[in-house]
């Protein structure tokens, strides 16, 4: 009976032993792993850092100006030329729209599409209740 | 421990000879013995467990097996970023190689011309000298690429290294150089808002040396690139045009003090910071005191109406020049009658203004002017910043002059606030370069002058830009408001006729008004259209309409086409609500 247990023991011991030595090479060989991404992660955020830096540089408003002045031929956008939707004109009424109408007269011809433009100029004047506003690279006057 | 109970009854487990013997000897001693043994081992056993159970619950730390010196010299800094998130300064690693003279590096003459070899712009006497000390680590040279790196390596030199340092990048060169500031070599800041970001306390981390790594928050400012570009392309221009020493101009949104735009120029770039010791280069808007002219009128107009004592429709007789001793106040745009309230701030009157200030009294003036912190030394995030001249007795003369902007020099920075609290409903709001919102300015703000005297003074300003000195400062659809300012400069002790300074202080839309645009232009000799006269309206005014031309449109400000003039636009709608 002890003897088994001996045995047993003994065997256990020698799992064990290997499932430590297993263990500990495991770890070590992780850490190294932990330890090379992280030089690695560390070496790509530098890498990022430098190539925001240098993006930055090439988007600097300064340069696009002196670019945009050489080959673009841009002009810095004019106050007058900004406006809203609410400010265009109504669209003419039904009458007098003789194109219109040879549409509508045609055979086959769906009465709603004639309004299209209409109710898309709509659509849009509700979407676009902000104006979009405008930057401009151009050229200073 | 089932095998323990089989000794006990006696069982004799066949173990080696000598538990045999023991047992043969004194049965139940030796058990007791055994006993003992078992417990101890046990024991021994149950502390290491709890040890390795101890060691397990403790948090990771750090990994300590770095290469000494390797990050010895890195300091980060956090990056820096405009208000829409553009990179405005950062941080960029770069080599750096060192040696260790005291360790002894070899042959110190073979190691020169190796070392020269591959770094051709490294002084080999100075290499020499460096070398043959005996400090324990001199700096050879920044910057190496990697090619050189490892041919350095190759060299075999030995007590040679490199580290690796943090280099700081401002991607945007002279762009926001007063803003921003600089570093110096060992990456501290030194100036501008790089100081700022070092006493907020990193300089305590530096020397704990434990900001290297790149987990540091990032600072947000208020500054915009975009509109900060426009504002220095338009000042570089001016500068050019009326043939200036210096132009400088802001942009500062008046609702929350948020400065938007900052340009002193000439400037400098901060990658090279040696030219910023130049004192031409230095800030004007904070570290400059001036005296702000005619735009002072607005702050005296101001005190006026909220006190009470002036109404819009008061007269003041400005018919003959003030006389103090041998000194006298005269005007410029000189209309020799008794003048309106709008009138003596449209035909920018100094006889008039210095009237509305002595009605007020010297001692009340004063403290007007101490509320509206133009007295003291005013604090923001740059550490520059510049104590106002004030006078040391504040006698009536002190109060005629001040009332047209003579006589006190503060710095434009402390005037544009003051201005904005005119114009923004009455409130003071302390600027700041860092975002802000409009709760944030609220709880920040004191009241100074009453909501009415606010919007009496938006209308003065649009009357101004409608029919005064500033109407080259129009700008279809933005509804522009200001005040001209042209002082003399002191040149030896007296007021010089030539050396002029030309100030605008710009307010958009003026109905409600959301920025403020200043404007400075420092001796200019040439006003572009008529020879031999430099004041703010024919060169500050027209340069502010173009920035705002320029820049409304990118600060989201619709521009509204027919509004009706200034009397029926503000104070019309005012007498409705009253």
């Amino acid at each position: 009976m002890v003897r088994i247990l001996n045995v047993v023991v003994v065997c256990c011991l020698v799992i064990a032993a290997v499932i430590v030595y297993e263990v500990k090479y495991q770890s070590t060989y992780k850490a190294q792993a932990v330890a090379r991404l992280n030089g690695e992660i560390r070496a790509e955020r530098e890498k990022i850092a430098t190539l925001n830096a240098e993006w930055s540089r090439l988007a600097a408003p300064g340069r696009i100006q002196a670019l945009a002045e050489r080959y673009l031929g841009m002009k810095a956008l004019d106050v007058s030329r900004i406006d809203d939707f609410s400010a265009l004109p109504e669209k003419p009424g039904a009458a007098g729209d003789p194109l219109g109408d040879l549409i509508e007269s045609l055979p086959g011809e769906e009465k709603k599409s004639r309004d299209a433009i209409g109710t898309m100029l709509k659509t849009l004047g509700a979407s676009a209740a902000e104006p979009a506003t405008t930057g401009s690279a151009g050229p200073g006057n | 421990m089932g095998f323990l109970a089989n000794w006990r009854d006696g069982a004799a487990p066949r173990f080696g000879a000598s538990l045999a013997t023991l047992r043969l000897a004194d049965g139940r001693v030796s058990r007791a013995r055994i006993g003992v043994v078992v417990c101890g081992f046990a024991l021994i056993y149950c502390v290491i467990a709890a040890r390795l159970a101890m060691l397990g619950m403790m948090p990771e730390t750090p990994d300590k097996r770095r290469t000494v010196a390797v990050d010895f010299m890195t300091s980060s800094r956090p990056d820096i970023f405009d208000r829409a998130g553009r990179l405005l300064a950062t941080d960029v690693e770069s080599s750096m190689l060192y040696a260790e003279p005291s360790k002894k590096v070899g042959d110190v003459d073979e190691a020169v011309e190796l070392i020269t070899a591959v770094l051709p712009d490294v002084n080999a006497t100075e290499l020499r000298q460096k070398l043959s000390s005996k400090k324990g680590f001199v700096r050879i040279k920044r910057e190496i690429s990697s090619r050189q790196q490892s041919e350095i390596h190759r060299l075999g030199i030995p007590h040679i290294g490199f580290m690796r340092e943090s280099k700081r990048v401002y991607p945007a060169g002279n762009e926001a150089s007063h803003v921003l500031g600089h570093v110096n070599v060992d990456n501290q800041g030194i100036a501008g808002l790089e100081k700022w970001v070092d006493t907020g306390g990193l300089a305590d981390l530096h020397l704990a040396g434990l900001a290297t790594g790149r987990a540091l928050e990032p600072v947000n400012l208020a500054l915009d690139l975009a509109i900060q570009h426009a504002l220095r392309d338009e000042l570089l221009a001016a500068k050019e045009r009326y043939q200036a020493n210096s132009t400088s101009g802001m942009v500062l949104n008046v609702k929350t003090g948020e400065i938007v735009a900052m340009v002193s120029l000439p400037d400098y770039d901060p990658n090279e910071p040696a030219n910023s010791v130049d004192p031409t280069r230095l800030n004007r808007l904070t570290t400059g005191v001036y005296e702000m002219g005619s735009t002072f009128k607005a702050l005296t107009v101001a005190m006026a109406l909220d006190s009470g004592k002036a109404t819009l429709a008061s007269q003041f007789d400005a018919r003959t020049p003030l006389q103090y001793g041998q000194f006298t106040i005269s005007d410029f745009h000189a209309q020799h009658r008794v003048l309106s309230v709008p009138e003596i701030f449209t035909y920018s009157s100094n006889i008039g203004a210095a009237k509305i200030a002595l009605t007020i009294g010297p001692e009340a003036h004063r403290t007007f002017l101490k509320k509206m912190g133009q007295l003291d030394r005013l604090k923001t995030e740059l550490p520059e910043s510049a104590q106002p001249l004030v006078p040391k007795t504040w006698a009536e003369i002190n109060t005629a002059t001040i009332a047209f902007g003579h006589g006190l020099s503060v710095a434009p920075l402390q005037a544009v606030m003051a201005t904005a609290a005119l114009v923004n409903g009455g409130v003071l709001i302390p600027p700041t370069f860092l975002k802000r919102s409009e709760a944030e300015a609220a709880a920040l703000a004191t009241r100074v002058i009453k909501p009415e005297t606010s919007e009496k003074m938006r209308y003065l300003l649009r009357l101004n830009v409608e029919k005064g000195t500033a109407a080259r400062a129009e700008v279809e659809g933005y509804y522009v408001g200001g005040k001209t300012g042209t002082s003399e400069k002191v040149v030896r002790g007296h007021y010089s006729h030539d050396k002029l300074l030309s100030v605008f202080m710009g307010v958009f839309p003026c109905d409600a008004p959301e920025y403020l645009v200043l404007v400075m232009v420092d001796e200019p000799k040439n006003s572009g259209e008529q020879k031999g006269h430099a004041t703010a309206g024919l060169n500050a005014a027209p340069t502010t309409g173009k920035i705002i031309a320029r820049i409304a449109p990118m600060l989201g400000v619709k521009p509204r086409r027919d509004l009706p003039a200034a009397d029926h636009l503000i104070l019309a709608s005012r007498r409705v609500a009253n």
